[in-house]
């Protein structure tokens, strides 16, 4: 039985499912178009086809050699720059040389902007806390604590308001990584002495950390650091921590 | 049970939802097309699949909201686009149902980088709202 309805019927699934899927071939096409055209252009814009690892170079872990004080050392000793290219000094950590090298090479093989105007190597006297390379550099706990109690570093927290509120280590700021990418100017304002920045969130992978360690690099800051550890890992080791959102305040 | 099966059926339905849903849809696509590389950061934080694919993904998955969300408004291949959105919706509300339950938390990047809704239940639930309206939006008519 045929009923009048005045109008055609919508086609059935057959058509319909091939009208699905030729919209979804056109999307795709149309966005990697669109995406083949930004990274024709000079200055390339786009996205790489292929997101690189998630991979962040760590820093040494600059642990001072069993039995010495560790408040006793100032954090210049313990963390020799890395030079690129030269060896690392055989005695600052004889046992694993190979983690001043992978710190010094690694972030530049991790970052995919090229490096923009590496310092010049300092001199082999005064050798800086951090290395300055492009791209961030994980720093582990007991690192991370003597930069902080040398107070040569600010520390940045990178989750949201809340949990910076319930808790953070005591002199952080509290930036959270949306938040960021929304304030350029609270960036460009951020750390004008050029102390190192650690970046720290609430451990595990740490994303926000990473992610907005990355953005800080990409807006032209410095010796950025990750702590990977994080607050829960700050917290366990019975370091100093705040509540509230006032930022700075350090016992 | 009849009766509301004739109003789910009838175009007087069908259609608003499919205009809502298309709405939505450009929203969302308008969003996120101009920013891929924030969008491949926001699809990073879902831990749903490998690094590789993840650019691809960002890099398409604008366009193919926008050609559904136009399909949608435009009444011009409507039905293809229902479908799509419901293969989207149901893709998108599994993704904030395996992040809640792994207990991640960031925003869902839903809206493009402006959008600070975080994933959590509130997400949940909007996206199984939206699922049920393109579900709605699929039907023949």
């Amino acid at each position: 039985m045929i009923i009048e309805t005045g109008r055609e019927r919508e086609p059935g699934g057959g058509e319909t499912a091939r009208g699905a899927l030729l919209m979804l071939a056109a999307g795709i096409a149309l966005g990697v178009a669109w995406n083949a055209l930004h990274l024709a252009r000079r200055p390339p814009g786009g996205l790489p086809w292929v997101a690189r690892p998630q991979a962040v170079a760590r820093l040494g872990t600059l642990e001072p050699p069993a039995g010495v004080a560790l408040q006793s050392d100032t954090v210049a000793t313990l963390a020799p720059r890395p030079t690129p290219g030269a060896p690392p000094r055989a005695a600052a950590r004889p046992t694993n040389p190979a983690a001043y090298a992978q710190a010094a090479t690694g972030p530049a093989a991790a970052d995919p902007a090229p490096p923009p105007a590496v310092a010049a190597p300092a001199p082999a006297s005064t050798p800086p806390v951090i290395p300055d390379v492009a791209g961030p550099l994980t720093i582990e706990l007991p690192a991370f604590k003597q930069l902080y109690d040398a107070n040569a570093a600010l520390v940045v927290d990178a989750r949201e308001p809340v949990p910076f509120a319930e808790g953070h280590i005591a002199g952080a700021i509290s930036l959270p990584y949306n938040g960021a990418l929304a304030d350029p100017d609270r960036i460009a304002g951020l750390e004008p002495a050029h102390r190192a920045i650690v970046v720290y969130c609430s451990g595990g992978k740490c994303e926000l950390a990473i992610d907005l360690a990355k953005f800080l690099v990409e807006s032209g800051k410095r010796k950025v650091l990750v702590y990977q550890g994080g607050y829960p890992e700050w917290q366990a080791a019975g370091y100093p921590v705040a509540r509230g959102m006032a930022e700075g305040a350090r016992p | 049970v009849n009766a509301l099966a004739r109003v789910v059926a009838s175009p007087v339905l069908i259609r608003p939802c499919r205009i809502a849903l298309g709405l939505v849809l450009l929203a969302a696509a308008l969003a996120k097309i101009g920013d891929p590389a924030a969008l491949a950061t926001q699809i990073r934080h879902y831990h749903m699949m490998p690094a590789g694919p993840e650019n691809l993904l960002a890099i398409t998955l604008p366009w193919i909201e926008l050609l559904a969300g136009l399909a949608l408004v435009l009444r011009f291949h409507a039905r293809p686009g229902a479908w799509l959105a419901v293969a989207m919706m149901v893709v998108f509300t599994f993704a904030v149902a395996q992040a809640m339950a792994r207990g991640l938390n960031f925003e869902c990047g839903c809206f493009g980088a402006g959008d600070a809704t975080r994933v959590g239940v509130k997400k949940l639930l909007e996206n199984l709202a939206l699922t049920a309206v393109a579900m709605v939006g699929v039907r023949r008519m």
